[in-house]
């Protein structure tokens, strides 16, 4: 028998492809489906992950065929042969990538053939089959990725030689991880430093040309039980080696044992490699000393709960917990995980924080995972805006860190690398404050004593109070 | 009040005879005094074709690939005796989804009130028996036809494709789909062709409606582009479908059949395979 899932935050598999072409400079995505799989994805994903936009590719502006029952009869083919004579000459790009959703995939259009037709009048054009039916937002970034990489021929000639220093990162999947940009761009400048060089290859930190010298890389880096089946293909077709960590890390303890891995496998320079991280250490110190006093003041040694992507989460769940010393009670992945990968998961996380009682939990259904942060005794919440209800039931702090993210704009931020770390502390503390808000009484003379929710109404410090 | 038709559907295998079939019950209903519909639920759309000389009949999914308004008239045609005639036809063969046209065909007519406002009183769905997916299922769900005769010769595989419908009417019966009126034996040669269907109907739980047996007047009214009825109603043969027309028309005796597994229906083939080598070896010796 199947199960119902309330709140479902994985969407499916064409709206992940869509999502992940359309993060490409110069790739033009192009629906093959029923009416509304587009604005779905733009309602459902895009707009939810941050205030995303159309953009010049997406959203609104995607183009699609809208298949009717008249195409499912008689098949869809030729009204795909027009969309796309008419797609390119309304939208200029790079390349084409025709997206089949489920209708057209149970009916069988010919798709192949119709990309091969638009190749002979000189566009670049490929196909890839992404059927809701066939998984979720994370299987469609894999099939969109994989599907480029198989039909790579079609769309460039790959630039000649082996870069030693280059570097591919994958895993961070465009809107579904609601911070994207400001991680790859966090990782980027984080392998930079080391005198790596670095592909992130979705969002406006991808140089032009990215794609083409993606086959050049020495290294793969993977982020995400659904890059690695990309780094797998790559390595298979490519010979291209890849180190696959269990999320993005975050701040200089993750982040320093990360490029050490990666600088040992492209043999940088080990002084150089150190130094920079000695360098960013010192930096997140000077911070972390910053923000000691209101760590004190506002008691942010809290126990939390922490739900979202596993790629997205887990570095977040290990920097709160050490160095910044939080209490991990609970961490919900809400991803699909194959089971091996679970485990893996949960014996990483064991052996790293040797003393933490934290429960990991594989959950997606957002009832089941509001009825377990209810019942977990937690004073700190971090998850999605479906998780922001609980907290506030529980009138406890919340930090938006997981998709969906419903009430903020995001365009640049993220807690991926070095300096993601203080863009998390900055957020960490805002959002405990928001709620503490005991401590306007006596700075401003402002607010009520009892704060509405009852909740940390007392400065840690004991001493202060009035 | 508006009258109630029977919605009657005949099932079987590709080129087994059940357009055939079809059309000779629905010319011996008309013949009768009754007013019948005969829809043609196969993408190849020449169910009715001997009902009415075999001309050009626009099928119900050519119009509404053409039009979104789509009228009886261009979509029927009357026929033998006031047989009103309609095709649901489908794609090229190979390309689009036949299955959803038969279920897109089957519910436009419904939309046009075709049954109500022709006053018919039989309504006869000629449906391709290899039931390879829902859409071609549509006329035994709930609310269309209340009853499915299945047409088989004594060959294998059209048994098996009579098996495999059986299992899909078990499937939609219990929610209110059709029931099974019973097996037609067509093409039936003297020797052991009558007692394998009697034998495999009796194994699944269900009737036999009538046999036909083979007969030139069949092939030679076809060659005319007419049925038998039509073209040779004083022959037995005409006699034969009137029976069976009558037999189809007043049969109340429904069931939900119990199809045989894969197992059960190979075993079931080879004891008939030897009894049939016991059969010729008896007859040889006969003529020894």
């Amino acid at each position: 028998m199947g199960t119902t899932t309330a709140g479902n935050r994985n969407s499916c598999m064409l709206h992940g492809a869509v999502q992940t072409i359309k993060s490409i400079e110069g790739a033009v995505p192009i629906i093959h489906s029923t009416l509304g799989c587009g604005v779905q994805q733009y309602a459902g994903v895009s707009s939810l992950s941050g205030g995303g936009g159309s953009g010049y590719t997406g959203g609104l502006g995607l183009p699609s065929t809208n298949f009717l029952e008249r195409q499912v009869v008689f098949g869809g083919s030729s009204r795909l042969r027009e969309q796309l004579k008419n797609t390119v000459k309304i939208k200029e790009g790079d390349f084409y990538v025709v997206l089949t959703g489920c209708t057209p995939e149970l009916v069988g259009d010919d798709v192949p053939a119709m990309t091969k037709e638009l190749q002979e009048q000189q566009f670049k054009a490929i196909h890839i089959s992404t059927p809701g039916f066939k998984g979720s937002v994370h299987n469609g970034y894999t099939a969109a990725v994989t599907g480029i990489l198989r039909q790579f021929d079609k769309l460039a000639v790959p630039a000649g030689g082996k870069n030693s220093r280059l570097v591919n990162l994958f895993g961070i999947i465009p809107e579904q991880d609601v911070y994207w940009r400001g991680n790859l761009k966090g990782l980027k400048d984080s392998l930079e430093g080391i005198g790596a060089d670095v592909n992130v290859l979705f969002g406006p930190d991808a140089d032009k040309g990215e794609w083409t010298t993606l086959f050049n890389a020495a290294l793969n880096v993977s982020f995400s039980s659904h890059s690695l089946p990309i780094c797998e293909w790559l390595e298979r077709n490519a010979g291209i080696p890849y180190v696959h960590f269990e999320g993005y890390p975050v701040g200089a303890r993750q982040t320093g044992e990360w490029l050490r891995c990666i600088g040992k496998q492209l043999d940088l320079e080990q002084e150089k490699v150190e130094a920079w991280i000695g360098l960013k250490e010192q930096k997140e110190r000077y911070y972390i000393v910053q923000f000691l006093d209101a760590y004190y003041k506002y008691g942010f040694q809290k126990k939390f709960a922490l739900v979202g992507d596993s790629a997205a989460v887990l570095g977040t769940a290990r920097f709160l917990t050490d160095p910044l010393g939080l209490l991990p009670s609970l961490i919900v992945l809400t991803d699909d995980i194959p089971q091996p990968a679970r485990s893996a998961i949960v014996r990483q996380w064991n052996e790293r924080q040797p003393g933490s009682e934290a429960r990991i939990v594989f959950e997606s259904d957002a009832k089941a995972i509001e009825e377990l942060v209810i019942s977990e005794d937690i004073e700190l919440l971090l998850g999605s805006s479906i998780e922001r209800r609980a907290a506030e039931r529980k009138g406890i702090p919340f930090i938006p860190v997981s998709f969906p993210v419903a009430d903020r704009i995001v365009l640049t931020k993220g807690y991926a690398g070095f300096d993601g770390a203080f863009t998390l502390l900055e957020d960490l503390g805002s959002g405990i404050l928001s709620v503490d808000s005991a401590h306007l009484l006596y700075q401003t003379g402002a607010g009520s004593e009892k704060n509405e929710q009852g909740a940390n109404q007392k400065p840690a410090l004991s001493g202060i109070e009035n | 009040m508006a009258k109630t038709a029977k919605h009657i559907a005949i099932y079987g295998k590709g080129g087994i005879g059940k357009s055939t079939t079809t059309s000779n019950i629905s010319a011996a209903l008309a013949e009768a005094g009754y007013r019948v519909i005969q829809i043609g639920c196969d993408p190849k759309s020449d169910s009715t074709n001997t009902l009415r000389g075999g001309d050009y009949l626009p099928t119900v999914i050519d119009s509404l690939r053409d039009s979104a308004n789509v009228k009886l008239q261009d979509v029927s045609a009357v026929g033998f005796k006031g047989v009103l005639c309609i095709e649901a036809g489908g794609p090229v063969p190979g390309v689009g989804c036949a299955g959803r046209g038969i279920n897109a065909a089957v519910g436009l007519l419904q939309e046009l009130n075709v049954f109500e406002e022709y006053e018919a009183d039989y309504v006869l769905y000629d449906v391709l028996g290899d039931v390879v997916c829902g859409g071609f299922a549509v006329p035994i769900r709930d609310g269309i036809t209340d009853r499915a005769y299945v047409v088989s010769s004594s060959d294998f595989m059209a048994i098996y494709a009579a098996n495999n419908l059986f299992k899909a009417i078990g499937k939609y019966a219990p929610s209110g789909g059709a029931k099974l009126g019973g097996v037609i034996g067509n093409s039936i040669l003297p020797g052991y062709p009558e007692s394998l269907i009697a034998d495999f109907a009796s194994r699944t739980g269900t009737a036999v409606a009538g046999f036909v047996p083979r007969s030139p007047v069949v092939a030679q009214s076809e060659l005319y582009g007419k049925t038998v009825i039509e073209a040779s109603p004083g022959s037995e043969q005409a006699d034969v479908y009137r029976k069976l027309a009558a037999h189809v028309a007043n049969n109340e005796n429904l069931t939900i059949p119990n199809p045989l597994n894969v197992t059960d229906l190979r075993d079931w083939a080879r004891s008939w395979g030897d009894a049939i080598n016991q059969e010729a070896a008896s007859f040889s010796a006969a003529a020894r």
